[in-house]
């Protein structure tokens, strides 16, 4: 926290010239100090005059419906934007402005105020020393809108609106969760802070709707985003054969030391492989017992978007029309989505077969089928996978330094 | 000698879960048992919520679903014991007989309330489970 | 938990790359940022170097948390992704790049085959800023991340004070870690306390009123001179109760008028206080033309009065209108028409007299006044709020305006989803810091060691 001071002391401290009182209005307050506060050190002199007739200003009043960080400005605390500008060595790219519902408002809106260029990345870090930290953007609440509308009303499943608006999947649910979250809200009539939205999006970069397309104006963030494997962390010399081509399924392999595939199982009767590697989804545990784990799947079935891998593929095939294309593309996408929730289904099927509900008055008994055995608790009764608390083990919960926090808050 | 199927308290203050264990008569409560044959959480869970819960009852009312008591329990090993002459201790009978492993008592029938499975159940009450089952044997 | 964090403005002789910075939005801190200079390593060995670069950069990172409890969270695993191309994964299997490496195919004058990673002048990814990344898990710290407080220590007291829900259940712990898909929630007001500028004390005495006058900025000097017109405007409509309706309207366009040509990006205070004037003379208006089901005091009542007389006469002008709301107005109209379907009629008679004498004010001006006078009612005056009301953004709060990718804020809810763990992606890394490559691969060396 910062230390407290009051106002009478900033002003004093923002004065330009030394006034003829010595005493503060603190001082004068104070019955039992008689000696002039020197409160006002040099630094705090130079912090104020910064802040307030300096560039710190700058801050004070922040531009209008624009981010306003620290290296959007230059040390003296003029826009760099502007000045190269009036420089003209920047093209003005807001010129074309955007596609809005209110177009004629927001025109009218560029007239009023001289029109500042848009922030370009150099702009955008808050932090100037560190220059791969970048300000990005957010979604508009059209743009939230629309989301919602196209999983909840239109029923689409999350990976498509992902694909359609190029926004991460984890991403479009959440956003559908906190769009429910709010109309629930605002339907009880409880309190929400939208002066506050209206702020923090008129200061951060917000990525709005495009009206025509129904898609963001600005590409949101990649879809496809592989994430890097501890696995592929060491780099390894692997001489290959010339005569077989090595691909990322054999890269995969090699990283987590299983033998490569044989031939017959990796390619079919045509020369094309028999599964095609975005469809392996299958997990292949190899390892000694207590080291197994499993193969390192290629690249195209670890990103998030494996359909697209397809789908590209069928556009390179030459004897696929357009239409047929994205038919298939379609199929794919539809039987994928109903094998996930069929799986989903299945599983919960399964959990619920074990479970008996019986209602009394108040409470519902959930019975939950279990097997103790020896092969839960092992030979010696420790085992964990029995249910039922351990017997032989000291209970570490009143030990020192036990950490109590919860590790996870169940929906 | 003979054999009880007894609580085993566990948890910490105030927040008890219990063992179903088969052990000894006069065995200390906290001895390791012949065998563990489930556990009993008597604290009251809300339930989690699920796609099917339903917001509002018909007749507009906010649902509410009833908490949850918590029983695992390995059916199999305990008919065995029972079978074989294992005396279930008073709050276990009462479990027992809920979920219908042994006759209740005459004298608690009296004070025993409505038993029904769930398949029963889902249509009185909405409940948040998806799929209705049938309660064991 | 040390109990202070202070803002310190000296430093050691013009040492000042060992600044504090920390996570707030105080102008100190701001001021501290600004003048925060990379660091010299000229005149230290290794040691001093890292001790350094941990020391400054854990006075931003987790400064709230106890140096062995971060310790435990460090890890040495740090997250990255590289966003693949579909296209380039369909097009070939990778057998391209490994073909010929070796073998006599390749040539000097193809170095684009060499690695992918580097052949389009991509970016490297910068590995070092996500030293800190495990504290960005720490729920206090993801509440400062997602503007819900100003400093991570405010964010921290939300979460102890029990304003803070972690998947609909309070959490109260400050230090609990946030797993992918977790949703948390503030209490709104506690945000706004916490975001807004903060309640002026009471009014001083006149006799300090030399010392205060030079702290009295431009926006003050605004705010006093639009409440003594604000009182003059009242003394005016006092006597305006004896004069006849239509002077009222005149006096109404006239105030309306000044209205839409102030600024429109500015709600100042001054506008709020002009603004309620004006609904006070319509209501005056209102209650004078004799319809009995608007004389209310509420100011929600009041809005959705006039809301409904700006849609009646919109209605009236159908035809010709091109300018119609935005969506959001539509949607808030019609969900107040629902209430107010009933007893429309009346008011349609009432202010059928009205309306004809306003015509002067155009459709596009009637939109604005809509727009402003929701505003007001978004924002309204109330003394009983622990900040300055109607809301307005803090000072300087917008140099730290910043939503990192890994959190989806819904902010009108005052809550957010933590959807994953910050990644590093080529020239991006996604945890907020302040410090340069330089101190934090540092700071990273000192954890690796002890770890």
């Amino acid at each position: 926290m910062p230390p407290r001071i009051p106002s009478s002391a900033a002003s004093i401290a923002a004065k330009p010239t030394p006034s003829i009182h010595t005493h503060c209005k603190s001082c004068l307050n104070r019955a039992f100090s008689s000696t002039p506060s020197s409160q006002t050190t040099q630094l705090r002199r130079r912090m104020f005059a910064w802040l307030m007739q300096g560039p710190g200003a700058n801050f004070r009043q922040p531009l209008a419906n624009s981010t306003n960080y620290l290296s959007a400005y230059d040390k003296k605390g003029t826009l760099l934007r502007e000045r190269n500008k009036k420089h003209g060595t920047s093209p003005a790219p807001s010129s074309e402005g955007p596609e809005t519902d209110d177009m004629a408002a927001l025109e009218e809106a560029a007239e009023d105020e001289p029109s500042l260029p848009k922030e370009d990345l150099e702009d955008l870090r808050p932090f100037p020393l560190n220059k791969s930290f970048v300000s990005q953007s957010i979604l508009s609440d059209e743009l939230r809108e629309e989301i919602w509308k196209r999983v909840k009303v239109d029923g689409k499943s999350v990976r498509q609106v992902s694909v359609e608006m190029s926004i991460d999947m984890r991403r479009v649910a959440a956003v559908v969760r906190l769009v429910e979250v709010e109309r629930r809200m605002a339907s009880e009539g409880q309190p929400l802070a939208i002066p506050y939205a209206k702020a923090i999006h008129s200061m951060v970069p917000v990525n709005k709707l495009d009206a025509r397309t129904r898609k963001p104006v600005e590409e949101h963030e990649s879809i496809n985003d592989l994430e890097q494997h501890p696995m592929t962390f060491p780099q390894i010399f692997w001489p290959t054969s010339e005569s077989r081509a090595f691909n990322r399924t054999d890269a995969g392999r090699v990283f987590s030391a299983a033998p490569r595939l044989p031939d017959e199982q990796e390619l079919g009767e045509d020369g094309k492989p028999v599964l095609e590697p975005w469809q392996d989804n299958k997990a292949e545990i190899i390892g000694k017992p207590g080291h197994a784990h499993p193969v390192l799947k290629p690249a195209d079935a670890r990103i998030p978007h494996p359909h697209l891998v397809a789908y590209e593929k069928d556009k390179l095939d030459p004897t696929l029309r357009p239409n047929e294309v994205r038919a298939r593309y379609a199929e794919r996408l539809q039987q994928e989505d109903s094998k996930r929730r069929e799986f989903r289904e299945r599983q919960i099927r399964a959990e619920e077969k074990k479970k008996s509900r019986i209602d009394t008055d108040r409470w519902q008994f959930v019975v939950t089928e279990v097997s103790a055995t020896r092969a839960g608790t092992g030979l010696d009764g420790r085992g964990t996978k029995a249910p039922g608390f351990r017997y032989g083990v000291p209970s570490q919960e009143r030990k020192k330094g036990q950490v109590k926090i919860p590790t996870s808050v169940q929906v | 000698m003979v054999l009880r199927i007894r609580l085993a308290r566990f948890g910490t203050a105030r927040k008890p879960v219990y063992n179903i264990i088969l052990a000894q008569a006069k065995s200390a409560r906290g001895k390791k048992p012949i065998e563990v044959l489930g556990t009993y959480n008597p604290i009251p869970q809300e339930p989690l919520a699920t796609p099917d819960t339903p917001e509002f009852l018909p007749t507009g009312e906010r649902f509410t679903s009833k908490k949850i008591k918590d029983v695992q329990l390995d059916m199999v090993r305990t008919k065995y014991w029972l079978g074989v002459g294992a005396q279930p201790t008073e709050p276990v009978e009462k479990l027992f007989s809920l979920i219908g492993l042994i006759e209740p008592k005459p004298s608690s029938k009296a004070q025993q309330p409505f038993r029904s499975t769930s398949s029963s159940s889902s249509t009185s009450t909405p409940t948040p489970t998806p799929t209705p089952e049938v309660a064991t044997s | 938990m040390r109990n202070r964090a202070t803002t310190p403005l000296k430093v050691k002789k013009n040492l000042l790359d060992q600044l504090k910075i920390r996570q707030s939005w105080s102008k100190y801190n701001l001021y501290n940022l600004s003048r925060l200079t990379r660091p010299s390593y000229r005149w230290k060995n290794f040691f001093q170097l890292k001790w350094l670069a941990k020391s400054t950069s854990r006075s931003y990172h987790g400064e709230q948390v106890r140096e062995k409890q971060w310790v435990r969270m460090f890890d040495t695993r740090i997250r990255s992704v590289v966003p693949m191309d579909a296209k380039y994964l369909a097009s070939n299997d990778g057998a391209l790049e490994s073909a010929g490496r070796g073998s006599g195919l390749e040539r000097g004058d193809e170095p684009k085959s060499r690695s992918r990673g580097k052949q389009k002048g991509e970016l490297p990814i910068p590995y070092m800023q996500m030293t800190f990344a495990p504290l960005e898990r720490r729920l206090d710290t993801a509440i400062f991340r997602a503007m819900f407080a100003s400093s991570a220590r405010q964010a921290r007291q939300f979460v102890v004070h029990g304003a803070v829900k972690v998947n609909g259940k309070e959490m109260r712990y400050p230090g609990y870690l946030l797993n992918p898909g977790d949703m948390f929630q503030v209490l709104p007001e506690r945000v706004m306390f916490a975001t807004g500028s903060p309640k002026l004390p009471p009014k001083p005495k006149a006799a300090d009123e030399e010392t205060e006058g030079e702290e009295i900025t431009s926006e003050d000097n605004e705010g006093v001179a639009g409440e003594a017109e604000a009182e003059q405007d009242q003394a005016r409509d006092d006597v305006d109760v004896e004069r006849d309706p239509r002077e009222i309207l005149k006096d109404l366009k006239a105030q309306a008028k000044s209205i839409l040509s102030s600024t429109k990006q500015d709600l100042g205070a001054k506008r709020k206080q002009d603004l309620r004037a004006f609904s006070k003379t319509i209501q005056r208006l209102l209650s004078r033309s004799g319809s009995s089901t608007i004389l209310t005091d509420s100011i929600e009542a009041q809005f959705a009065e006039l809301q409904n007389q700006l849609k009646i006469r919109r209605q009236n002008k159908e035809a010709g209108t091109t300018s119609l709301p935005s969506a959001q107005d539509d949607s808030r109209t019609s969900l107040e028409d629902g209430a107010e379907q009933s007893n429309k009629d009346e008011k349609d008679e009432a202010l059928s007299g009205a309306n004809g004498q306003e015509n002067s004010l155009t459709d596009g001006e009637y939109n604005e006044l809509l727009a402003a006078l929701q505003s007001m009612h978004e924002n309204p005056v109330d003394d009983s709020k622990p900040y300055a009301t109607p809301w307005m953004p803090r000072d300087y709060m917008s140099a730290f305006a910043f939503i990192p990718r890994y959190l989806e804020v819904n902010h009108k809810i005052c809550a957010a989803v933590y959807l994953r763990h910050p990644v590093a992606r080529p020239g991006l890394a996604e945890v907020p810091s302040p410090f340069s490559d330089l101190t934090q691969s540092a700071a990273f060396g000192w954890y690796l060691r002890r770890s």
